[in-house]
């Protein structure tokens, strides 16, 4: 960007006209600052001065200079040879290495001091044509000042892009000196920019090696130059003539391709690693064995770097006696630094210990469980028998009392019996109670077990506030509140209750019921509630906390206490009778629920049977619903007479009940076709249920039904369903109840569709008589085959299976139309794949609902 | 008679010999083996100040709080610090940037806890000749600071002004304690 805005300012320079060249010339050096400004030179004609280098050029410099330090030169040379609009740029930049050149073989500077030299006799003559004209043309061409020279956008970035510039090192010298310069002055001079700055590398392509800039010029230019500069400009004349007109050019030339074939065997030599150690073989040997004849010590010394190496070898060459010689010390090897540094060796093994003793467990399995045994056994076993021993009590004593109590409380509190079992084989004990300064760790109070292990309580609050920070600190997320709430270990717990300027740690072994730690809270709440000004300034002093307080923790240390043996049996007798009155509470309610309920369902019959009895209600569905002390009637009947007569029924036969009479009168004038119609539409629905095929008549209001179904529960729906119908009096059902399965099922061989011929009599009648029995339905045959039997088990094989079946049944008369086909691969119905393959291997039938029922269908 | 406590921190870089002072104190024992201090170490320790204190209390019960040295990559974690009333800073006399970064350690330290006391440990006093050790002092001055109340050279491993440090700083904070709030 900045490079930009400098473009549209340099125009203005450009055009200023310039008379003396060499003025021109000494300007840019002092623009360069290779030589000091003369005084009388510093403005121009115009008196203007010429524009120095902006500083986004210096910036560039800056930036090239961290890719490379030969970067600097890059930047001046790149300048020198800019033509002053980059639209006029045919300047090529090859300055990069070539992609697949290895640059890490630059650094081998000798090679590329000859390729420099190259370059320095190939750059000069690829640039002479160009050079002559410019001095043809110097005359009559309007002299341009320099610049501040612009980098054309891509070389720009080519070069910023390039980090790998680096890899050209130190060798790799750019020589932006006073010939390149001059050049470039000289360029531009001329309206057509065309010096060839390319890079020769196609010359050294093959010894795949980097590529120098410029020519390295006469070194005597420099100070003559900047002594007087018309010499200067006479001395590059003669220098550029001397080269234009050298005659040796051609010899030099083949002495280059001589060279540079030289310098190729050569890199071959260096390069592969082999011809390198081919020829340095023999004299490796030779060395070594002088040298350790001379100075052990620097033998040992170099080979210290490789000896692990040597090891390993002689290891692979012969592992035994290697064995054999390191076995003697190696025990003693490990004892010295277990002594030594126990941490470093048990880091070493421990990560195998685990392997180790899990391969040792299949060796050996008893010695393992012997040498464990003191340890961990006699532990795990008497924790599991007293657990046991918990439990079987408790279980045992499922019946009594306290089982009674607990299927209570586990249906109170949600959690299963079992969970209550084993929480309270597992009793808690809170074993210290402290109640903790926040900031500081300080223990305010405190309270601790007599009988137990006591406790560091300074230790222990400062531990617990520590890592209550550190928790604070490294895994709640910023911006978050959350709370340590509970350190676990094995069997034991802290909770920790926090409030503003202290919390609560309490100690507990065992699983801590939830009503104490809402005790807990409780008790927390209490202490901030009264306590908090002494809480917030304490200082360590005990004795600025108020005594009582400490009741407070030692009542919540009490509630912690699991109920002793003695304390149990004492309070036996008040725990049954509190029992007992507590069942009394549940039993006596329960059995006048049950009682009254009985006795309204009594009634309930006794009013239904009347209703049922009395010939002109018969029909019609009356619900009686007895409670407690109201008669409710629900239900239909086509006229308000009949409505009265049901509740003189009802009442009749229930003195004393009150009456709620919701029995609704309908009018049922309707048409009785319409209702006709009605019925033959829920029949038709009901049809399309799985299993169910019924037929309907009806006349005068009565629906007779007929049929099977497949479930129970259809029967009572469709009754209900026709009932409703408006017009519809009555329903008698003569429904069957007929599981709709058809077992059969028909086996096959491996690859096999035929029909086995024990199949083919008894098994094919058996589909064909259900057929003939449910005339309303359809059968779907489902092929299976087994893929995991054989390969041959397709689908396709499945499919020719069902078909074999189909085309069995249509011989013995079937509609074709109410047998459907299908193949599948998938296990059949009720098969797993643990079962036997051939079990796959089967055709089922599958009976589905004709979807259009026709009257024709329907049986009369 | 009853006992109060203090909390007071050793802070400082890594390896600088926090832990060791603390063993000198309390074990009297001293070890060349280095185990850096991972969060924090909480050691105890009960003074007898027999001549101080009006009210009768007559013990001091420090509670040492040898924090995890801070590294170039770790600062030192400012909820450690809370609530404590004095500091031992320490630095290692063989290794000039602990001792720069000591007056940073004790503007945080009084940053959180203004009230607090500070004694300053140019620790490891052993490993160099006693001719230097004025110059290496005044790399470590806090200017105008009135909660500095004391300068050391210290050595764990000689325990030399180890036990004088602390008593400094344990006779501040019972004096502190008995001034009227
Ligand atoms: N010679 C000498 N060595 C000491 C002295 N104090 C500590 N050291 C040694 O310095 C090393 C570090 O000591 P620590 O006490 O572990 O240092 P620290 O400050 O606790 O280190 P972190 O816990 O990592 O912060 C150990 O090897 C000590 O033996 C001392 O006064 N003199
Ligand atoms: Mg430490």
């Amino acid at each position: 960007m900045a490079q930009l805005e400098d473009t549209s300012a340099a125009p203005a320079a450009f055009s200023k006209p310039v008379e003396a060249p060499i003025e021109r010339f000494l300007d840019l050096l002092a623009d360069l600052q290779i030589m000091p400004r003369p005084k009388d030179l510093e403005q121009n004609t115009d008196g203007e001065k010429v524009p120095p280098q902006s500083p986004q050029q210096f910036e560039y410099a800056d930036r090239t200079a961290d890719v490379a330090e030969v970067s600097p030169d890059i930047t001046q040379a790149v300048e020198f040879s800019s033509p002053p609009d980059a639209s006029l740029s045919t300047v090529e930049f090859s300055l990069l290495p070539d992609a697949n050149a290895t640059v890490d073989r630059a650094s081998d500077a000798s090679v590329i001091e000859i390729l420099e030299f190259f370059e320095s006799l190939a750059a000069p003559q690829s640039a002479l044509p160009d050079v002559e004209k410019m001095f043809v043309d110097t005359n009559c061409a309007p002299i341009r000042p320099l610049n501040p020279p612009i980098l054309g956008d891509s070389e720009q970035k080519r070069l910023e892009s390039k980090p790998e510039l680096g890899g050209w090192g130190a060798s790799a010298k750019l020589h932006a000196n006073l010939q390149t310069l001059s050049e470039a002055n000289i360029e531009n001079l001329d309206d057509r920019p065309s010096l060839d700055y390319r890079l020769i590398s196609d010359s050294v392509e093959n010894s795949g090696s980097a590529i120098v800039l410029s020519a390295t010029a006469p070194n005597s230019l420099t100070p003559s130059a900047s002594d007087d500069p018309t010499v200067a400009v006479e001395h590059l004349i003669e220098l550029l003539q001397e080269l234009l007109l050298g005659s040796e050019l051609a010899e030099v030339r083949e002495s280059t391709l001589v060279l540079e074939r030289k310098l190729e065997i050569l890199q071959h030599q260096i390069y592969e690693p082999e011809e390198l150690l081919n020829l340095l073989m023999p004299i490796i040997a030779n060395l070594l064995s002088r040298k350790v004849e001379v100075s052990r010590d620097e033998i040992c010394q170099t080979l210290v770097p490789i000896i692990d190496e040597v090891i390993q070898k002689s290891i692979k060459r012969d592992g035994h006696a290697m064995s054999m010689a390191l076995a003697s010390v190696i025990p003693a090897a490990i004892s010295q630094q277990i002594r030594e540094a126990p941490a470093e060796i048990a880091k070493a093994i421990a990560p195998e210990m685990g392997a180790a003793i899990k391969q040792q467990i299949v060796l050996e399995r008893d010695a393992m469980v012997d040498a464990l045994y003191p340890v961990i056994g006699d532990t795990i076993s008497k924790y599991l028998a007293e657990a046991i021993r918990a439990i079987n009590e408790k279980v045992a004593n499922t019946l009594s009392m306290e089982g009674i109590q607990r299927k209570i409380r586990a249906k109170v509190q949600g959690v299963s019996e079992a969970e209550l079992i084993f929480r309270e084989a597992m009793p808690f004990t809170i074993q210290a109670i402290f109640l903790i300064h926040k900031s500081s760790g300080l223990v305010i109070a405190e309270v601790q077990r007599s009988d137990g292990q006591q406790l560091e309580s300074e230790m222990v609050a400062g531990m617990l506030t520590a890592i209550r920070s550190f928790a604070n600190d490294c895994i709640v997320q910023p911006g978050h509140t959350s709370e340590l709430a509970e350190i676990d270990y094995s069997n034991s717990k802290i909770i920790l209750e926090v409030a503003g300027y202290c919390y609560l740690a309490v100690v507990a072994q065992g699983e801590l019921p939830q009503r104490l730690i809402a005790k807990i809270r409780q008790a927390l709440g209490q202490i901030i509630q009264r306590y908090s000004s002494p809480i917030e300034s304490f200082d360590g002093d005990p004795d600025t906390i108020p005594e009582s307080l400490h009741p407070i923790l030692r009542h919540l240390m009490e509630e912690g206490q699991p109920n002793s043996p003695t304390a149990a049996k004492s309070s036996y007798g008040a725990l049954v009778s509190i029992g007992l009155v507590a069942l009394g509470l549940i039993l006596i309610p329960w059995g006048i629920y049950q009682y009254r309920y009985g006795a309204d369902r009594r009634l309930e019959t006794q009013v239904a049977m009347a209703l049922a009895s009395a010939p002109d209600l018969a029909f019609y569905p009356i619900t009686p619903k007895v409670n407690q002390k109201t008669l409710k009637l629900t239900g239909q009947v086509p006229n308000e007479h009949l409505r009265q007569r049901a509740a003189q029924v009802a009442t009749m036969n229930t003195p004393g009940l009150t009456l709620n009479n919701r029995v609704v009168a309908m009018e049922m004038s309707q048409d009785q076709s319409q209702a006709a119609a009605e019925v033959r539409r829920i029949a038709a629905i009901m049809n399309q249920m799985t299993g169910v095929a019924i037929s309907t008549r009806y006349t005068a209001g009565r629906v007779t039904v007929e049929g099977t179904v497949s479930r129970m529960v259809d029967a009572t729906r469709i009754t209900q369903s026709l009932e409703q119908v408006p017009g519809v009096r009555s329903v008698s059902s003569t429904l069957k109840f007929q599981p709709f399965r058809i077992e059969t099922r028909f086996y096959f061989n491996i690859a096999s569709a035929e029909i086995v011929p024990l199949d083919r009599g008894y098994k094919i009648q058996q589909i064909k008589s259900f057929l003939d029995q449910n005339p309303e339905k359809s059968l779907q045959i489902i092929g299976h085959s087994s893929p995991a039997s054989s390969p041959l088990e397709t689908q396709t094989i499945a499919l020719q299976r069902a078909r074999t079946v189909e085309a069995t049944l249509l011989k013995l008369g079937v509609d074709p139309l109410r047998l459907k086909v299908s193949g599948t691969t998938d296990l059949p119905t009720g098969v797993e794949v643990a079962h036997p393959l051939w079990l796959s291997r089967c055709v089922e039938f599958v009976p589905i609902a004709i979807a259009n029922q026709s009257p024709s269908k329907m049986p009369k | 008679m009853s006992t109060i406590s203090k909390k007071i921190c050793l802070i400082g870089d890594f390896g600088v010999g926090k832990t060791s002072l603390i063993r000198r104190f309390i074990d009297r024992q001293f070890s060349d083996r280095y185990l850096s201090t991972v969060g924090v170490k909480i050691s105890r320790k009960i003074i007898e100040q027999p001549e101080l204190g009006r009210s009768g209390k007559r013990e001091l019960q420090l509670l040492m709080w040898d924090i995890e040295g801070s590294t170039k990559f770790k600062s030192i974690a400012p909820s450690y610090l809370q609530g404590a009333k004095g500091a031992i800073i320490v630095g290692d006399v063989t290794r000039q940037e602990t001792l720069i970064a000591m007056p940073d350690h004790a503007r945080n330290f009084l940053a959180i806890n203004p009230q607090g006391s500070v004694t300053l440990a140019l620790n490891k006093s052993d490993l160099v000749e006693a001719e230097k050790l004025p110059r290496l002092l005044q790399l470590v001055q806090v200017p105008h600071e009135a909660r500095i109340l004391a300068t050391y050279t210290t050595s764990a491993k000689s325990g030399q002004d180890v036990d004088r440090i602390f008593q400094t700083l344990a006779d501040n904070l019972l004096e502190q304690h008995e001034l009227p709030v």
